[in-house]
Order: structure tokens, then C-alpha cells, then sequence
């Protein structure tokens, strides 16, 4: 009887069990998947509360999506970045560099990188000047990254010290000139700097590249060549020693102290240099850094030899995001849509304001100048880059690691007085000559 | 055994039959325990195989490999080993700069932690407090904050040249010239000295004292006693210390690369640097393998020649 009574529940059990679960499955609504993506960029304190702020905003409009941001400086985020390509567990959105795209399109038989062009239906194409897509990121007719912004060289300016010299910040100024406002300043106060500086790596792909590429017109390399004579790059390593001889900036030891940090540099915050090199993405953290001296700050053009055959500078894209290829469908499809609303929704704009560069979107442009937000310091840098003209720009060969080290270590010992500009110009065309003769070999 | 019948009547081959299942029942007990022992460090053998063996063969591999992140490995034998030697230029001058580096920092942090453990080597009060301070340093090591610390302390316009300023002194560029550079680097590992001056307290501690009761009253001085007595009897942590600073020295990666980024003119670019960046930043994993590879090569040679040439002066107390 007790067996009979246990059988008869469990039977009960299972009927009615049977009946609510197909009454409950009718009655579900479908709830749509959870997704979590991981979220990297690079950049300063003010890019990184723009971007965990668009990331909240989306998050509360998407309650389905989780948002873990990861972020970091400059500085080792391509080591780090292509340490997780390479172990498979890279953020499923992450922030990409447009010279490195080339390399990851080849990257060992495999893609590392989704192709947006599977997800064409996600994201909004007609906001990409013509051109800015083929020119940057797509490469063997794959999509591999979308730009968010547009980016330009640019040099910040410190009135509270230029004003010293009567400096006019709308002048066309070239590179003898840094000598003569160095020399003004110092008049005044030795302490003062015309220029806070970089460390020899930068200095070399920028006012040294700027030179030899405004000297001649020609790009960094040829068919794996380097393209200019010895001549001229003695020219350019002359320059850069009268550069660090007279005080234009502190020591090279002492910049490179603040690779990857110049705003951090006392020197700057403390308001005792007047300009610094960066970009319209970096503007507003120089301002911050100024402290009691950011209502000061001002953008002047950028310096032109005077009879430049190339302005060099060039408006390119800023930032620029890929897709993981390890994403799952899901997580892709969703990443793709996050893209799409930060490049083009108007509150993402403001929320973002200029951390990345000036948006591609004009309504996000327009939203922001609603909202105020819009810098007048960018929109005059983003003038002056413009009225530059649009350049050869830097190429991606310059920014390989090994050239890199080659510029920075004979620039280096030019300005600690172990060679003489003559000897630096034939050590470096002969080092890089035989570094880009590997680099092609390794490419074949 | 013999094969005749024992007295007993027990044939022979009863007894070795006895005698061997007893063994045999010996023997499953301990083969049985040896597998219990086995299973208990089981997690710790697979952690090696994984963590330790493998990368180990995996990198010995890789060194006689051309593979970067952007191809698979391809065998070419020993070219990576004969590129070191004959066509990197950072090569050489990054191990020189080890090796100074290593000369420097390595004597003075023994010295420092020798002479801290003697003054700690005292029953007074509060002499735990002490050993306790002087021991954290070596926590904090030299730990990417700390480089930070260091890099604002003795930049041109840091601490520590502020209080030079406020004596009358110039300011010296202890990271910007590449005369003292390296120097300020291998402060930073000094600085932690406080594993080193706990060895040395213990063997400090197990010194009879009636050997420097002795002494005092044969009238050897302070420092009579510590060349006769004290160096001698601590030999045995002094070697230690010596082979562990070595290896820890020549794998120094975090201060330099932190602080100075190995300038000024790669005065403080060292081996482990290269290494990283051969690795990290060209992506070349089969050079930086066999890079690694010289490395161990060169610290198993030194650690070998120390081994040889101390073992005469090493004194172990019966």
C-alpha cells in the first residue's frame, strides 16, 4: 500500500510537472542572450573616462550587454596587445593602430581580426569619407578596423610663458626658428624651455622624419631603400644637435625620463616651456596638465621648412577599432553594434566629446558644439593641419621597433657628443639599409 | 638456497615460495604506498610539467627556430645562436652592461646586508621592530612602483637632488647621463637587501660566542674579530647569498626597464631588456628563445666558477 502511494505521487509529480513546464515554456518570452564583451584602448585619464562613461550609457541602454573595460597607456599596449592575438585572448573590441593592420592581415595563415564586412547590416559606412576606408584599413578587400575619428599632429602652446617674447601664435614659423625663440626665452629666464621635449624615439619619427620629408618630398623608404642621401640626413642630425646644444629642451636624458608622459614633465606643468608636439587626441590632457596654467593654452601651426617640397603632416585617422576574431557570432554581432553607436549616436559623441579626435560623424560634430563641448584648441589645430596640406605623413616603416632603435640610438649618441652629424648620417643609412633588407627578407 | 630438504622438512622451495609472497606482500605495500606518495605531489608534478618542463623544452625548440607571432616555426638550426654573435649590434653591448651591472650591484648589496645583519646581531630592545624595518624593502623590492619612486626621487629635479641644492651641492643627473645611471639602477636592487641580511643574521646567530670571548681576551681588536672569527664562520651564507644575487642580478628586468628604459644611451639597456624586446616588441620568439637559452648558459657558468673557486674558502661547522 505504501508502495502504491509512492508510485501514485511520483506519477502525480511528473504529470503536473510536465503540464506547468509546457504551460511556463508557453508562456516565456524569448530573452535576449547576455553578452559580455571586454573593451581596450590605450590613452590618457581623459579618454578613459569618455570611453567607461560610453560604456556605462550603453550598458544602461542595452541591459542584456556587459561591458568590462580594459585600459591602459601608450606605452607596451602593442606588446601586450599582440601577446593576447597571439595566445587567442585578445578584448573583443579593442583599439588597433592603422600602421599595424598590414601585419595582421598576415598574420601566420590566420585572421586575427574579424572582417566588418560580415557585419555591413551593424554598422553605418556612409559617415567614412571616400577614400578613408581604402586608404587605412581595409586591406586584401577586408575591412579590419573602423575609425572613429580623425586625428592631427599639432603643437600646443603655453601664452603664460610665450607671451614673455612676444610670440604671435598665428605665424608661419619654420625650424631655424626654434633656435631664435630659445634664445629669446633664455634671454629672459635660462630656465625657461622653447620646447618640453621627447625622448629620441619620438624625436626621430617626428621632427626628424618632418625634416628629411619636408626637405626632400620623398617618404622614409623606397623599395626597402632608405630614400634620402647622406647629405641631407647630416643636415637633419645637424639640426638636431644645435637642437639639444642650445637648450631648445632639457637634456635627452632627462626627456627620456618622460617617454610615453611629457605632460607629466614639471617642466610643463610647472609653465616653465612653451610648446609642446602632440596630437588634436592628446590636447586636452596637455591643457589638464598645465594645472593653474590651462587657461593659458593656446595651438600655433606647425613648423614648415621654408621652401618644404611635402608639409609632411597629414589629417589621418584617429582612433580605430577591430573586432576580435576569437568573438563568438554573438559577442561580434553585439561589438559591432557598440562601434556603430559610439562612431554615430549623438549622446555617445558628447559622452566620448574629443578623447579620440574629432568624430567622423558631423552629427556627433554638431552635437557636441550643441552641448558646448567642442574646442575651440582642436577645431584651430584641425585648421592649421588642414592649411598645412595633407602630407606624406610617417608610413608604418618608421614605427617598426628596430628602425625605431637605430634613429633613437645614433640620435642618442649625437647628443651626448660621441659622433659627429657626418658619422651619425652614415651609421644610421647604413643600419637602416640592412634592417630594411631583413625586414623584406622576413616578408617573402 | 639449497635444493636438499632443510631439518625442518620444509622443502627449499616452499620456504622461497613463503619467503617470496611475504616479499611480494612487502611489496605491494610499498609500491602501494609509493603510489600514494606519487598521487599526493601528483598536482605539483603536473604544475611543473605544464609550467616548468614544457615551456623549458618548448623554448629549446624555439631557439633553433626562425618564429615570430606572424609565422609558424621553421627549423634553421643554429642561426639564431650565430646572428647573437655576428650581426646584433645590441647584443654584446647589453651583456656588457649585465656584467657591470651584476659587479656593481652585487658586492654592495652583501656588503650592505652583512653590515645590517651585524648591527641587528644584538639582544637589545626592540630588535625586532628593527629587523622588521630593515626587512621591508625587500617586500616592496623593486617593484614597478617603486621604480616610479626611484625615477622621481633622483631625476634632476627630485628629492634627492633638492637636498643636494639646499647643501650648496650641484644637482647631479643620476639618470640622465649615462656616467651614473647605471649606478642609480643598481641602488634600487640594494636597496632591498633585507632577504640577503636574514640569511646572514642566522649564520651570524650560530656563532659560538666563546670564540669572541676568546679573542677579547687574547686583545684582538673589532676587526680582527671579523676577519678571524665572523667572515669565516658565515662563509656558508655568504656563498649563498653570493650564488643567489648572481642569479637574481643577471635576470634584473623591472628597474631599469622602468626607470631609464635603458638609456641614456643604453647605459642601462640590460640583457633581460633585450631579451623583452627581441621577444615582446619585434616578435621574434625563436631569437628571444635563444637568447634566453645564452643566458642560462652564462648563469650556469658563473654559478660553476663561484661553486669552484669558493669551495676551498667555505667553512661548514661540524
Amino acid at each position: 500500500m505504501k508502495k502504491l502511494l509512492i508510485v501514485l505521487c511520483l506519477v502525480l509529480s511528473m504529470v503536473s510537472q510536465a503540464s506547468f513546464a509546457t504551460g511556463t515554456q508557453e508562456n516565456k518570452v524569448a530573452e535576449p542572450e547576455k553578452i559580455t564583451l571586454r573593451f581596450g584602448w590605450w590613452g590618457g585619464d581623459s579618454r578613459h573616462e569618455a570611453y567607461m562613461a560610453a560604456a556605462q550609457r550603453y550598458m544602461e541602454l542595452n541591459p542584456q550587454v556587459t561591458i568590462i573595460s580594459e585600459y591602459g597607456g601608450w606605452d607596451g599596449y602593442r606588446e601586450k596587445l599582440y601577446t593576447q592575438l597571439a595566445g587567442g585572448n585578445a578584448p573583443h573590441i579593442f583599439q588597433n593602430h592603422y600602421t599595424w593592420l598590414g601585419e595582421q592581415s598576415n598574420w601566420s595563415g590566420k585572421a586575427v581580426v574579424k572582417d566588418l564586412n560580415e557585419y555591413k547590416d551593424l554598422l553605418d559606412f556612409s559617415i567614412f569619407p571616400e577614400g578613408l576606408l581604402e586608404s587605412n584599413v581595409i586591406y586584401n578587400g577586408k575591412i579590419l578596423a573602423v575609425p572613429g575619428s580623425l586625428n592631427a599632429d599639432a603643437v600646443i602652446a603655453n601664452k603664460a610663458v610665450l607671451d614673455k617674447i612676444g610670440f604671435d601664435y598665428q605665424q608661419n614659423w619654420t625650424f631655424e626658428d626654434f633656435f631664435k625663440f630659445s634664445a629669446q626665452l633664455k634671454a629672459i629666464d635660462p630656465k625657461l624651455y622653447f620646447e618640453n621635449g621627447m625622448a629620441a624615439s619620438d624625436i626621430h619619427m617626428y621632427w626628424f622624419l618632418a625634416y628629411l620629408v619636408q626637405k626632400t618630398g620623398l617618404p622614409y623608404a623606397t623599395d626597402y631603400k632608405l630614400s634620402y642621401d647622406e647629405a641631407t640626413v647630416a643636415e637633419a642630425f645637424r639640426f638636431l644637435k644645435k637642437y639639444f646644444d642650445t637648450g631648445v629642451v632639457e637634456s635627452l636624458g632627462t626627456l627620456e625620463l618622460y617617454a610615453g608622459n611629457y605632460p607629466q614633465n614639471p617642466k610643463w606643468v610647472n609653465g616653465e616651456t612653451g610648446i609642446m608636439f602632440g596630437m588634436l587626441s592628446t590636447l586636452e590632457n596637455y591643457v589638464k596638465a598645465l594645472g593653474d596654467y590651462a587657461d593659458q593654452a593656446t595651438v600655433i601651426p606647425l613648423p614648415m621648412l621654408s621652401d618644404a617640397k611635402d608639409p609632411y603632416y597629414q589629417v589621418k585617422v584617429g582612433q580605430i577599432f577591430s573586432i576580435a576574431a576569437t568573438a563568438t557570432d554573438a559577442e561580434a554581432a553585439e561589438a559591432a553594434k557598440f562601434l556603430n553607436w559610439m562612431n554615430t549616436d549623438k549622446e555617445a559623441g558628447v559622452l566620448l566629446q574629443l578623447s579620440r579626435g574629432i568624430p567622423i560623424s558631423k552629427d556627433q560634430n554638431d552635437a557636441l558644439a550643441e552641448a558646448g563641448l567642442s574646442s575651440p584648441l582642436v577645431a584651430m589645430a584641425n585648421q592649421y593641419a588642414r592649411a598645412a596640406g595633407q602630407g606624406l605623413g610617417q608610413g608604418s616603416l618608421i614605427r617598426n621597433n628596430e628602425i625605431a632603435r637605430i634613429g633613437a640610438d645614433v640620435i642618442s649618441t649625437l647628443v651626448f657628443n660621441m659622433t659627429t652629424p657626418e658619422k651619425a648620417a652614415k651609421t644610421y643609412i647604413d643600419l637602416v639599409n640592412k634592417k630594411l633588407q631583413e625586414i623584406k627578407a622576413s616578408q617573402k | 638456497m639449497g635444493h636438499g630438504k632443510s631439518r625442518s622438512g620444509i622443502h627449499p622451495r616452499h620456504l622461497s615460495f613463503r619467503f617470496g609472497k611475504a616479499q611480494m606482500k612487502k611489496t605491494r605495500i610499498g609500491s602501494h604506498r609509493i603510489s600514494e606518495g606519487y598521487l599526493y605531489i601528483l598536482p605539483w608534478i603536473i604544475g611543473f610539467i605544464v609550467f616548468g618542463a614544457y615551456p623549458l623544452l618548448a623554448s629549446l625548440y624555439y631557439s633553433v627556430t626562425d618564429f615570430s607571432m606572424f609565422n609558424q616555426p621553421r627549423f634553421v638550426g643554429v642561426r639564431n645562436y650565430i646572428y647573437m654573435f655576428t650581426q646584433d649590434r645590441e647584443f654584446l653591448p647589453s651583456l656588457l652592461v649585465t656584467f657591470k651591472y651584476v659587479l656593481l650591484s652585487v658586492p654592495m648589496k652583501i656588503i650592505s646586508a652583512l653590515f645590517f645583519a651585524m648591527l641587528l646581531n644584538r639582544n637589545i630592545r626592540f630588535i625586532n621592530l628593527f629587523t622588521t624595518i630593515y626587512y621591508l624593502p625587500s617586500i616592496l623590492g623593486a617593484s614597478v612602483s617603486i621604480s616610479i619612486l626611484w625615477r622621481f626621487m633622483f631625476s634632476l629635479s627630485g628629492l634627492v637632488n633638492t637636498l643636494l641644492t639646499r647643501l650648496g651641492v650641484d644637482p647631479i643627473p643620476f639618470l640622465e647621463h649615462p656616467r651614473y645611471a647605471l649606478f642609480t639602477i643598481s641602488l634600487l636592487v640594494v636597496w632591498s637587501f633585507g632577504s640577503s641580511m636574514v640569511i646572514f643574521l642566522a649564520g651570524l646567530k650560530q656563532i659560538p660566542k666563546e670564540l669572541y670571548e676568546a679573542a677579547r681576551v687574547d686583545g684582538a681588536s673589532g676587526i680582527r674579530e671579523f676577519f678571524g672569527i665572523t667572515l669565516p664562520l658565515i662563509t656558508p651564507s655568504l656563498f649563498f647569498n653570493l650564488i643567489m644575487q648572481l642569479i637574481n642580478s643577471f635576470q634584473s628586468f623591472t628597474g631599469a626597464s622602468v626607470i631609464t628604459r635603458g638609456g641614456p644611451m643604453r647605459s642601462t639597456y640590460l640583457y633581460m631588456m633585450k631579451l623583452y624586446d627581441e621577444a615582446f616588441a619585434n616578435f621574434k620568439m625563436g631569437y628571444a628563445s635563444a637568447l634566453s637559452w645564452f643566458l642560462f648558459i652564462i648563469i650556469l657558468g658563473v654559478t660553476l666558477l663561484v661553486f669552484r673557486k669558493t669551495d676551498r674558502f667555505t667553512y661548514y661547522q661540524e
